[in-house]
């Protein structure tokens, strides 16, 4: 399955948006890639924000050492974003803005949790890199390099970050990336439906039942408090969507898989926008809130839409 | 305090309900106002009928009971419903000089609104009389919807604004919004996108006459995106007035700060 079609967008290479993978091997060329980066913006009076785990932070935190720069670089706390990627280009949005309106030119260093992502957090990771393009389409200038770990990072994604970055940045060159496609994102298959505890078709007048399908199928994992009024919210929203846009219908199913309780919703509608839930909603704005709820209370948000076979949503929720 | 309910049966009431009844079907209303009117009479109530004769009213009139038709009070072209409001503070005042106990009113509201009534009138002039009943008047009101006549949409109105219910549980509002004291009303239930109409209808109906609308929550179990952007338009609709949302739970609080109302443009404000 490939990514619903989007509006046409200015070509990655020529937009104020500087996409770039960095592919390294191991932590010895990491810092020095980084450091390279960063060095650059430092000289040049740009400002860096870096959002890197913790570890990588501590190596990158004792190489700049007392460097008089280091007031214009910033390790943002993607901690508090919780796990799931659909939350990062709004967090993105607001870092760049803020840097934006300090007047300084921006650089940013985003490396995803590959090593302790689930197979499915990997599949909305990659998404997530190829969302990028379209998502700072039109934004101020600003670039982001993406460090990937060679040793450590499948293959597969690999090469999926391979057609998602406009530019690389190999053997201390910058340059255009060769295996860059600007074309549709290829989705991976959802995992396979666990045979789910509850089903249920709803329609109009209908959501005060999906709600109780929800938290019968909750109770039984222990899933209760504020967690499981989170994942209602969201449920509620993405219900009302089949309702509004889906045809009119849509068929719960819940299961539990591990330590996640999930949710997934069929409907006939088709979500043509990719970034669908991905940008905050002004205040004043009529509808489109519901994924953009959903994205924000739910651990992980999976969507597969086609006008041939409508829409799944799929809200994950951690048990533990 | 008042507290929101939602009951099969008609019985027990009390002193300050304001009732919705949806009445499943003609028998049923025979026998349960019967009820209803005989308990009354027993009680030492003032009663007061808002409607046709029904049967058991022959046995529960008294001298100083009250039988008014405003349908026919009217030729048939319907009632001023506004003057359901002032009658029923009027008689309850009456009732307590007389030395009543309370004044207990059965409303048939077929007979009350006239046709072509819409949601946001039914809001409107029900929630100005829970205002008077949540006030201190010493009056049962039951509001009789028989779900022959009223339309769903109309009939959720009705129960929306309402703090008790009665009638068949599947039917019962998803939401009540309802009097508390002065300025202040309680919203209790779930706003979601299925109510997110009738919800705007009811805020409508209270901001119309008061600029600033304190709405407890600590009785709300859930409002969706759609609940909070009526609740926002409605207050884009009177210029000046605002609207002081206060004993939120933390998932709406946090819903609505992600959804950016936390806006010191949006006249609403989620009090800490």
């Amino acid at each position: 399955m490939t990514s619903p079609p989007a509006a046409p967008t200015p070509d990655p290479r020529v937009a104020a948006f500087r996409h770039e993978l960095y592919p390294y091997d191991g932590d010895t060329a990491f810092l020095q890639g980084a450091m390279s980066f960063i060095d650059d913006a430092l000289s040049a009076d740009e400002t860096v924000l870096v959002a890197v785990s913790e570890d990588k932070q501590h190596m990158l935190r004792q190489a700049l050492g007392r460097t008089t720069a280091r007031e214009r670089l910033s390790f943002v706390d993607t901690g508090a974003l919780g796990r799931n990627p659909g939350r990062l280009i709004p967090a993105w949005q607001d870092w760049i803005a803020k840097s934006v309106s300090d007047g300084l030119p921006v650089r940013g260093i985003s490396e995803s949790p590959w090593g302790t992502a689930t197979p499915a957090e990997r599949g909305e990771l990659s998404y997530h890199e190829w969302l990028l393009n379209r998502a700072f389409a039109d934004s101020p200038a600003w670039w982001l390099l993406c460090p990937y770990d060679t040793t450590a990072v499948e293959p597969t994604v690999l090469d999926s970050a391979g057609r998602c970055h406009p530019f690389h940045f190999l053997e201390g060159a910058h340059g255009d990336n060769p295996t860059f496609v600007d074309g549709p994102f290829v989705f991976d298959d959802l995992s396979a439906a666990r045979d789910p505890d509850h089903v249920l078709i709803y329609g109009a007048g209908d959501l005060g039942r999906v709600r109780d399908e929800i938290t019968a199928g909750a109770g039984k994992h222990g899933l209760a408090g504020h967690r499981l009024q989170d994942l209602l919210v969201a449920a509620t929203e993405v219900a009302a969507n089949s309702v509004r846009h889906g045809g009119g219908s849509g068929t719960l199913r819940t299961w539990a898989s591990g330590d996640t309780f999930v949710c997934q919703f069929d409907d006939a509608g088709h979500i043509r926008d990719p970034l669908a839930g991905r940008m905050r909603p002004a205040p004043h704005q009529i509808g489109g809130r519901g994924l953009w709820l959903a994205q924000q209370l739910c651990d992980l948000v999976e969507i597969r839409s086609t006008a041939e076979d409508g829409t799944t949503v799929r809200l994950s929720t951690y048990l533990s | 305090m008042r507290i929101a309910r939602s009951v099969a049966g008609l019985s027990p009431v009390d002193v300050g309900d304001h009732v919705c009844w949806v009445v499943p079907a003609e028998d049923e209303f025979q026998r349960a106002a019967r009820d209803f009117l005989r308990d009354g009479a027993k009680i030492g109530d003032k009663l007061m009928v808002l409607g046709s004769v029904p049967p058991a009213w022959l046995e529960v009139q008294s001298p100083r009971a009250l039988l008014i038709d405003p349908a026919d009070a009217t030729g048939g072209a319907g009632w001023d419903t506004d003057a359901l409001v002032s009658l029923v503070g009027r008689e309850a005042e009456a009732a307590d000089r007389q030395g009543f106990r309370a004044l207990r009113v059965l409303a048939q509201m077929e007979r009350v609104w006239p046709e072509g009534t819409t949601p946001q009138q039914v809001a409107d002039r029900e929630l100005r009389l829970d205002a008077l009943m949540g006030g201190g008047t010493a009056a049962i009101v039951v509001c009789a919807y028989p779900s022959s006549v009223f339309p769903p949409e109309l009939l959720e109105q009705a129960g929306s604004v309402h703090p008790h219910f009665t009638g068949r549980l599947e039917q019962a509002p998803a939401f009540q919004l309802f009097h508390s004291a002065k300025g202040h009303w309680n919203l209790n239930g779930v706003v979601d996108a299925d109510g997110a109409e009738s919800f705007h209808a009811a805020v409508i109906g209270l901001l119309r006459n008061m600029p600033v609308l304190r709405l407890s929550c600590r009785g709300l179990q859930l409002i969706d995106a759609s609940g909070m952007q009526m609740l926002v338009k409605a207050a884009d609709a009177f210029p000046g007035h605002r609207i002081m949302v206060e004993d939120s739970n933390p998932t709406v609080r946090k819903c609505w700060e992600l959804l950016g109302f936390d806006d010191p443009t949006i006249p609403v404000e989620l009090a800490p």
